[in-house]
């Protein structure tokens, strides 16, 4: 996570990819309307928001970001109608040390940032980036990591050696979606970012536990596990 | 035939859903890599456009049907899931698939092989085939002593992870324009006690000292009617209450809703809906519409920070940031949640979004293990009057008059 390191992945992700494929690649120069953007058009789509003043100051800002997504934009249903040529992208990045999360609209076809756009309490779903960052803060955390491990070694009867032995599914987490789990720190994920983990041995055993780790605050705030 | 050239009363060339008929074929608004386009057995073709998205997964556009040598009828301008609301009964975790994790993402949409497929085409997005595409037989479409029409119909199917659960999205395009919803949910379960008294009170006994957790699975669809064009559709309510104390006789009650509106199922008075158009109708003289039969063999009504759960269909005005069921980005001062998303709008002639939230109550079973049989939520969209008669005429593929 970070901003170097959270944009440093998804843009070897992404240029990796076009690189892969091809940048000459058929369907990156066929794409309209409703085809979802090539991995050229992430890429560019991508470069051009980070590129744009209205996202590096803020992100410039902030010591900790992540690129959270980069898609089609959802244009309003009559658009491909009025201009049949129209190809937008939303880039969406977080800002750790605000809670806020930044959605720019770059025009592809005309090479600008339509918008940007600021948003609170707005929670995209986890990167697996922020997956790993966070179970690297819950098997870190001096309550949770023992009860994880506790835990591995009661499903699985061995002994957990490192992140790398288990496989972790990251959920957002928003306390006003389960108050019930949302308790002490946990209650301000939703303004801040925080992850719920899904975890499972390497051959598929589940780990029953629910980690709560608020990446705003770097730290592990909650667990919800069999027990009451 | 002359029912083909009766089939809609108006004049082709003023009314407004031709363009959009024209926009989904021949000209849609994909490429070919990201369009369907098959003709049944029976005559019948769909049409439609295809996309991936992080949150939703597949998401279908503009799509379309057209009966046996007839015209194109735009039927929805998108349909996708809308949320997978997952509560668990002991309150141990309470989920929202979709905006929260997500379905589409590189890492939960699963790689489809040709095994997943079998007598079907893999549709591929940037390279990764995520769609299966086959025609299918569905037996009967029609059967009258020694006369029948035996169905097809086009399936669609993806497939995305979420933790230990793989949900399965399929949607089927019948001959006779119905449309069929399904979500299927296999792998493992996801959450387990081994504490008797709490397995004993909010779960069912697995193997040994084992108890899996009962859970809901509650399916939100968002379905974008443009029924032959985004204009001059209406949502109406159809029900059969008794006319009187004496239960013989039961009276339809059609009301159609002027403002936005959010409604609950009421089976025993088979309470349904259906979305109209105001300015076509068939060689009949009746609106087409297409009507949505609820199944709620499982209702789901949560707290009170679940609003979105009070209801099992809404109907809104359209709006291009209203896209999830729960946790909807409120970007731009649109709402969190469909159930404020109905907040009193026009529904008069207007482009209207209808909304169903399917439930499933999943009680675990030792047949769960090792790995659960897939459980499926499913309805149906169907014509009604969308066609002066069965479009697919008789056994024989005859027009036979009415």
């Amino acid at each position: 996570m970070g901003t170097s390191t959270g944009n440093a992945v998804l843009w070897r992700g992404l240029l990796g990819a076009a690189a892969l494929l091809g940048a000459s690649e058929a369907w990156a120069a066929a794409r309209t309307g409703y085809d979802p953007l090539s991995t050229d058009e992430q890429s560019l789509a991508l470069k051009m928001a980070l590129a744009d003043a209205r996202i590096t100051g803020p992100q410039g800002q902030s010591k900790r970001s992540e690129v959270l997504m980069v898609e089609r934009h959802q244009e309003d249903k009559a658009a491909f109608v009025a201009t049949p040529t129209l190809r937008r992208a939303d880039v969406y990045i977080y800002l750790y040390d605000s809670d806020r999360l930044l959605q720019a609209v770059v025009n592809l076809p005309k090479n600008a940032v339509d918008s940007v756009i600021t948003a609170q309490k707005v929670q995209l779903p986890p990167t697996e980036t922020e997956g790993s960052a966070s179970l690297t803060l819950a098997l870190g955390d001096s309550k949770l990591g023992p009860q994880i491990r506790d835990e591995y070694f009661r499903s699985t009867g061995r002994k957990l050696t490192s992140a790398s032995d288990l496989v972790s599914d990251a959920l957002v987490f928003r306390s006003d979606a389960h108050p019930g789990a949302a308790g002490g720190a946990a209650r301000d994920c939703g303004l801040h970012r925080c992850t719920q983990l899904l975890l499972t041995s390497r051959d598929g055993i589940l780990v029953n536990v629910l980690p709560i780790v608020d990446l705003s605050r770097g730290a592990a705030v909650g667990m919800t596990s069999f027990a009451p | 035939m002359a029912k083909i050239l009766r089939r809609f009363a108006f004049s082709a060339l003023l009314l407004p859903w031709m363009h959009t008929a024209q926009a989904a074929n021949p000209s849609p608004a994909c490429s070919v890599d990201y369009q369907v386009n098959v003709k049944l057995a029976n005559g019948s073709s769909w049409s439609m456009c295809w996309e991936v998205r992080w949150r939703e997964g597949i998401v279908f556009h503009d799509v379309t049907y057209t009966a046996p040598g007839a015209s194109p009828l735009l039927i929805l301008a998108q349909m996708n899931p809308a949320q997978i609301h997952v509560p668990y009964d002991d309150n141990g975790a309470r989920y929202h698939d979709e905006t929260d994790y997500g379905l589409g993402a590189t890492k939960d949409m699963a790689t489809l092989a040709a095994d997943d497929c079998p007598n079907g085409k893999l549709l591929s997005s940037n390279g990764k085939a995520v769609l299966c595409q086959q025609t299918r037989a569905t037996g009967y479409d029609v059967k009258y002593y020694t006369q029948a029409i035996q169905g097809q119909a086009l399936y669609l199917f993806s497939v995305s992870h979420v933790g230990e659960y793989n949900y399965i999205f399929e949607y089927g395009f019948h001959g006779d324009g119905s449309l069929e919803f399904a979500a299927g949910a296999s792998g493992h379960l996801q959450r387990f006690t081994p504490i008797p008294g709490r397995g004993e009170k909010y779960g069912w006994p697995l193997g040994q000292m084992k108890y899996g957790i009962s859970h809901v699975h509650n399916f939100y669809w968002r379905l974008d009617f443009d029924l032959g064009g985004a204009d001059n559709d209406a949502f109406e309510e159809l029900q059969f209450p008794p006319e009187d104390s004496s239960q013989e006789t039961r009276v339809l009650q059609a009301q159609e809703f002027g403002t936005e509106t959010a409604r609950t199922v009421k089976p025993d008075d088979f309470r349904s809906w259906r979305v109209k158009d105001k300015a076509i109708t068939n060689s009949d003289g009746h609106a087409i519409s297409y009507h949505l039969e609820a199944d709620p063999a499982h209702l789901f009504h949560g707290p009170e920070y679940e609003p979105f759960t009070q209801s099992e269909v809404y109907a809104t005005t359209y709006k291009p940031c209203e896209n999830f069921a729960s946790h909807n980005p409120t970007i731009n001062g649109c709402a969190d949640n469909v159930s404020a998303f109905v907040n009193g709008e026009s529904l008069s002639r207007a482009d209207l979004v209808v909304w169903y939230g399917q439930a499933f109550h999943h009680l675990p079973r030792d047949e769960d293990e090792p790995m659960m049989d897939t459980h499926w939520s499913r309805y149906f969209v169907r014509p009604q009057d969308a066609n002066a008669e069965n479009p697919l005429g008789d056994s024989a593929g005859h027009d036979q008059g009415h």
